[in-house]
This record gives structure tokens, sequence and C-alpha cells, in this order.
């Protein structure tokens, strides 16, 4: 190669701080790679095995949730919504549920908010240990990788218990849930727990102070704070930075407030502040749902507004009232009033918002979901900008992104 | 320098990272502790099978809850036919539209119609329960605990009234309960 | 200027021109301090529009304040052009870039202002309404990409059995191409 193909790729400035000629190369990284796991394609321009540029390129699995939506009434909704984060569809069901209410203005039940938080909080708890997971598998450590699994899968099995499906749940209502919490729940519940807490703790014993682990992590993937900011990166990505910010304790919906909880910051903002937070908070999750089975109220779940939700099946077999209200439901739809709002909580990688218009019929007009890992894969070239590409896959990994919820 | 603002909560709290000692350093702690970690489960797995997590499926099969939602059914009445007045609720509700209902009238006074033909397509059905959430007359049900079987063409995942009948049961007249599967346990008895 | 509030979100309506000195003010105004956009998007009011077709919508929120605010820009059917803000906010690169993707707004000043999500032979702006629910999109040509599809590429001798020439798209967002020569043929043909 001579130096004159070098010079039309380098600028001077670039080569006088190398000091070493090479040529730029492109490559096409993923979109089935295995550490480009939810489907990304990454066009590095590589220097060496020096990052010089970085092109995320989403939307493999875009399905047009939004456009699908609008052709929708609000309850059909749902089992999209389920669709959008794979790894915890309860928050996405809850996020969508709240953001309908706001628009309606209507008040849930207390023993519904106390549900609603204790599933966001168990999917939030699948969701952390995919990602932990994932990031263990891609650095080699598989028996992490298994564990974290199956702890996992303890988990759907608990929601498979809650609403019959272990991944597409369609369980919140407008107004409510499908149904209540299952009677066993509560002992179900311990000894998904009792497994976990021992998972956990293998899982610490494995890599928590494992020196090939913590070097990967360690130092890589760094973002600095203001930069963070200014792309809209929340949760643990933020928190990692050391910004004191989570949607749960800024703007407390459901009973985040009644709750003894903390919330683990980072002070570096490396992967390995990203990591350990995911395991600070599965633990703050084990203890939010052990608190709200405690405190949890009897009494209904779904509002007692025949107009927005359906009414108990009882009154619908044997009360005519029941029954016209239960048919107008289903056949108009739910009637929004028009407005439209933006209403946020706290996803398992960030602020989840979705933003709804209406106006006034039985299908939203619009319906517009941020996803909170978008906000973090635009950061990516910025964060890897001059890394070495062996970085990019824990920094990927513990950005957690989803395709479903990405490309929507 | 001016300190940029940031948000402060009382709840947050910072975790201090502890540097690693030499020892760590050295890499052999924690290969020994990952190995003693791995070995504890090995060990535990060939002497008591009460930590393993997989099952040997086709003998042993996990029990589904009593929610699962799995292969439609149509619920009968006392004389065989089909509880279903056809009132097209399901299939309104159906985010998929895979349910088609054509009605017939029929005779007697009471109850004017009924399914002439009611079939779901399960490859279009995405099991979401919203059609058992809006049957008025607890007539159709996701209840029946197997899964939907594969088949080798379309055809044949489209199942039509009698195969969904003969899935189903009589239910008792008074039809109780609040939700589909309270429904259900309350039902199991009567099966 | 024009501000109403909706169920406590708050919102101004901004002037075109005024949009980047508006969000730059948002921003360093420390009693504002709005320093995280944290959505883009838009909407279409085809059905009931009069003077204005488009709203392109900025949510922010301050960190610090914990406050939000919501900003709209109208726009004309013709004439969709609004200045960027992503001088003012990174984290509109991303989402201008999807706002122009799905509505064809196109924002003057972008760096990058490329399809984010769809592939770059999309024809048309899918959220916009007049962009039908089931529009169905021409099949894109192979990209030619100067390898002949010869016996030295890989599949070559199976993909031609099938009557399917599959090329390697390297279109410049790689999307996968469906080959324009050979229509889709389902395996299972209903009888
Ligand atoms: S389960 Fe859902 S998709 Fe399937 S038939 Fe019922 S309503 Fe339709
Ligand atoms: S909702 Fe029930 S009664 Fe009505 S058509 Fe469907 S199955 Fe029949």
């Amino acid at each position: 190669m001579s130096t004159e193909t070098v010079r039309e790729y380098l600028t001077e400035e670039e080569e006088d701080r190398i000091g070493l000629h090479t040529q730029e190369m492109i490559l096409n990284m993923g979109p089935s790679h295995p550490a480009t796991h939810g489907t990304v394609k990454f066009t590095l321009r590589l220097e060496g095995e020096t990052i010089r540029d970085l092109d995320p390129d989403i939307g493999y699995l875009h399905r047009g949730f939004e456009k699908m939506c609008e052709n929708a009434t609000y309850t059909h909704a749902f089992p999209y919504t389920d669709r959008l984060n794979y790894c915890s569809p309860f928050i996405n069901n809850v996020g969508y549920a709240l953001a309908v209410e706001k628009l309606l203005g209507i008040e849930i039940t207390e023993r519904c908010k106390y549900v609603r938080t204790i599933i966001s909080e168990l999917h939030r708890i699948s969701d952390h240990l995919t990602c932990l997971a994932a990031t263990s598998l891609e650095l080699g450590a598989f028996t992490v990788f298994l564990y974290g699994v199956q702890s996992r899968e303890e988990i759907y099995v608990l929601t498979e218990e809650i609403c019959g499906a272990r991944l597409t749940v369609s369980y919140v209502r407008i107004g409510g849930l499908t149904d209540d919490l299952p009677e066993s729940f509560a002992d179900h519940w311990k000894l998904v727990k009792r497994r976990l807490d021992k998972n956990l703790y293998d899982i610490d014993k494995l890599i928590g102070r494992n020196r090939i682990f913590i070097d990967r992590m360690q130092n890589t993937g760094i973002l600095d704070t203001e930069t963070a900011i200014s792309y809209g990166c929340t949760g643990p990505f933020l928190r990692a930075c050391g910004v004191e910010y989570d949607v749960r304790d800024a703007a407390p919906y459901l009973v985040y407030d009644r709750l003894d909880w903390t919330m683990p910051t980072g002070t570096r903002g490396d992967n390995w502040d990203r990591f350990l937070i995911r395991l600070a908070e599965i633990e703050q999750s084990i203890s939010m749902i052990d608190q709200c089975i405690e405190q949890m109220p009897e009494g209904p779940v779904r509002i007692d507004d025949w107009r927005v939700v359906l009414p108990p099946k009882d009154e619908v077999y044997n009360s005519i009232e029941a029954m016209m209200a239960h048919f107008k439901l289903i056949m108009e739809g739910l009637k929004v009033p028009p407005g439209e709002v933006y209403s946020y909580t706290e996803g398992a990688n960030g602020e989840l918002g979705f933003f709804i218009v209406s106006d006034g019929s039985g299908k939203p007009s619009r319906v517009h979901v941020r996803p909170p890992c978008y906000h973090l894969v635009a950061a990516l070239p910025e964060i890897m900008r001059g890394k070495l590409i062996q970085d990019l896959v824990p920094t990927f990994d513990t950005i957690n992104m989803i395709g479903g919820e990405i490309d929507r | 320098m001016k300190q940029p603002l940031r948000p402060k909560s009382e709840r947050a709290k910072p975790f201090e990272r502890r540097e690693m000692t030499f020892a760590e350093k050295l890499f052999y702690p924690a290969i020994w502790e990952g190995l003693k970690v791995t070995t504890k489960h090995l060990v535990e797995n060939i002497f008591g099978r009460k930590h393993t997590v997989t099952l040997e499926y086709p003998e042993v099969q996990r029990p589904y809850p009593e929610r699962f939602r799995g292969q439609h059914r149509l619920m009968q009445r006392d004389d065989g036919s089909p509880r279903c007045v056809a009132c097209m609720c399901c299939s309104t509700a159906c985010p998929s539209n895979c349910i088609t209902i054509v009605a017939g009238e029929r005779p007697e006074e009471t109850i004017e119609k009924f399914p002439m033909r009611f079939e779901i397509d399960l490859l279009k059905c995405i099991y979401c329960g919203m059609c058992v959430e809006a049957c008025p007359c607890d007539a159709i049900r996701m209840d029946s605990g197997v899964h939907p079987k594969p088949t080798y063409n379309r055809q044949a995942a489209i199942i039509d009234k009698e195969g969904l009948l003969a899935a189903g049961a009589k239910t008792i007249a008074t039809q109780g309960g609040t939700f589909g599967s309270r429904v259900a346990g309350h039902l199991k008895k009567h099966i | 200027m024009q501000a109403y509030a909706h169920r406590g979100d708050e919102c101004v309506v901004v002037a075109r021109d005024q949009l980047v000195a508006v969000a730059t003010h948002c921003r360093d105004e420390p009693s504002m301090h709005f320093d995280m956009v944290v959505d883009i998007t838009a909407i279409d009011h085809l059905e009931t529009f009069d003077e204005f077709r488009f709203e392109v919508v900025y949510h922010l929120y301050s960190l610090p304040h914990k406050h939000r605010l919501r900003i709209k820009v109208r726009l004309d059917e013709d004439d969709v052009h609004v200045p960027s803000v992503s001088g003012v906010w990174k984290g509109a690169l991303w989402t201008e870039r999807e706002t122009y993707d799905m509505f064809g707004i196109l924002f003057d000043g972008h760096p990058d202002l490329r399809r984010l999500l769809l592939y770059p032979e999309f024809e048309g702006h899918p959220l916009r309404k007049d962009y039908g629910f089931a529009d169905i999109q021409p099949l894109v040509p192979l990209t030619d990409i100067g390898v002949p599809m010869s016996l030295g590429t890989p599949f070559a001798g199976t993909n031609r059995e099938r009557g399917i020439a599959v090329g390697e798209g390297t279109s410049a967002a790689g999307k996968a191409l469906i080959p324009q020569t050979t229509a889709f043929k389902p395996d299972v043909v209903y009888k």
C-alpha cells in the first residue's frame, strides 16, 4: 500500500497523532451479528482497531406501531404495546394505560395502583436480568447468562400465572386490569424471590470481583454527563453518570412515593457503573414488590365507570344495563375527549413516554412512543468515536437496546 | 468553574467502587470463587433434584396455570348447541380480525340468532384474550389448556365451529364468576 | 405566540422563524433551564386543518427544575421547512431524522437528514394521514454490487434452482432487498 492511498483516507492531523499508517476500513457489523442482538447494523469506519465513526442503522424491526395504533381502538393498542419492549411488556402496558387515563382524566383504584406497581417492578427485574445476562454472555461469562436467564424464566412463569401468557401479556386495561392478581401470587413470588436472591448471589460471586470481566467493563463506554443530558439519555445510563434522575422519584406515579427505596447512582458513567446500577436496581425492585404486597389494600381493580371499563361479567350476564354498556363499549370503542397528553413512566432503560392525540373519536388520532433506548443508541457514535472496537460490545450491551422498542 | 445545575434527590445513593486488591489482580481468587459456585451447582444437581430447574420434558410437563390462554373453544348449551348468539362482539373486539361469524336465524322465539359459521384463524390469532373478555354469553373461552397444533397447511389452521364446539363443554346455567380464569376455575368441577 | 395547557401539560405555539431563538432561550435561561429535549415528533391534521396541516411537537424537560414544556410549530401543507434544533440539543439529531422519515418534514440545518427507520428507497411518508393503512411499496430493484452472481457466489446454485436470485443488498442503508425479477409465490395455495 502506497502512502498516497493512505493520504486519501486520513487527515494529516490524524496521521500525525497515530504515527502509524493504516488504511481505513468500512466494516458492517450486524444486523445478525451475535453482539447486535435486537437487530441493528453498525457501519463502522475503522482505522486499525479504533473506531473513527459509527453509524447505527435501526429499523429492521419496524412494524409501524404508530400507524397501527391510529387504525385501532384505544384498547386494541394493548397487544401492540406488549411488543414494544419485549423484555418488560408490563411496563409498556402500564405506561400506555396511564397515558390514556391522563387524557381521560380518571383516577384508578388504590389496589390497581399497587398491582400495577408490582407488575412493573417484576418486569423491571426481568429486563435488567436480560441485560445483565446478555452482557455477561457476550463477554464470555456463559454461566452468568444461564443463571440470569433461569431467574428470568421464573419471572415469566409468574407472569404466565398472572395473565395467561409469558410475553404477550395484554394484562392492563384502561381504567384497571383484566383481572386481579391470582391468589397464589404472594406465595409464588416468595419462591421466585428465593431463587432470584440465590442467583444474584452466585452472579456476584462469579463476576463481581473477576478481573477479566471488570477490565472489559471498567472505564469503557464513558459519556460525559453534559453530553448525555443533551442527547436526552435517561434511566440507568444517566444515573451511571451521577445524575439523580428517575421518573419514579422526580414525578412519582402509581404508588412510588409511598414506598421506601433508594436510587443507586454511579460516579464515572462507564459500563461497569451501569452494570452495577442494574444489579442494585434489581434489589430495590425486589424490596418494592415486598412492600407493595404488604401495603396492598383489598378492593376492586377496575374503576366503576362503565363508559371506560367493561362491566364485571356477573352484571353483564344478569342485568340489562351492564349488557348495554358492554355492547356499547365493545362496538364503539372507548370515546376519549379531544386533547393531547404526554405521559411518562420509568421504563427499564429510562423514560418511556407516550404522546397521544385524540380527536374525540374511538380511535387515537396519533400515538407516539418515546422509546428510552432510542436516545441511548443515538448517543452511541459519540461514545464510541475514537475507542476500540471491542469496547463496542459491552457498551452496546449495557445500553440495552431493545429492537422492538427502538424500531416500533 | 461554575458548577452545573443538577437534580437533587433524597433517594439517591451513590455507590462506592472498591479498587481491586493485589490478590484480586492476580485473577486466582476470582477463578477459585467461580469454580466453587459452579461445582456447588453441579453437586447439588447430581445429589438431590431439589434445585434442578430443568424438566425432562416429554415425561414431565409443567402444569399450565389456570389463566393460561390456549386454544379457543365454544361452550355448549344443555342440548349441545353452541351458547353463542352471534352477537359479533368477539369479532369486533379482536385486534387481528381473525374471527369470522355468519349468523343464522333460529326458529325459537327466545334466542333469535346462532352462528352458522364460526371460524378462527389460528395463524392470525395473537392469543390476547380480548374475545373472551368481550363475550357477553360466556360462549367463547381460551381455557382449554392446549396449544394450537401445528398444521401442514394454512387451511388446517382455521378451526371451524364443529372443531371449536368439540373442545367445548356445557356451562352451568347461572354464569357466575368475574372474569375468564375465575369462571374457568369455578367450572372445572362441572366439566 | 400562543400558550395553553391541557391536563397539566403546558404548551406554547411559536412561529417558525422564532423556534431556534426560543429553544436557545429555554435552554440557557436559568429559571427555565430546559437541558433535555425528550422527544420530537409531529402531528398531521389532514382531516381537520384549515390554516396549518402539520404541527411539529417538541417535548422539553428540565432536570434540575423538574418541569416540562411542549413547544409546537405549525406548518403549512406545501412549506414543510422547520429550522433544526440539533444545534441546541443533540437529542434532536435522531428524533428530527425520524420525523423527517415519517412525515417528510424538512429540518433546515440538520447535519444529516436521512431516513432513519425506513429504507432510502421508500416512497412517501407513512405517518401522514394521506398514506393509506394498507399501501404497498414498489419492489426495490437489485443494486449492482459489481460482483456477478455467478458460481463464485455462495448459495448461487441453490437459489437459482428455486428461481430466486438473492442479491446481497448493499444500498446505503443496507436493508434487505427484494428481487424485482421474480414474483413472490407462496408455498401453500388456498384451495
Ligand atoms: S385471542 Fe385475541 S386475536 Fe385471538 S381470536 Fe381472541 S381476540 Fe382475536
Ligand atoms: S361474543 Fe360470544 S356470543 Fe357474541 S359472537 Fe362472540 S362467541 Fe358468540
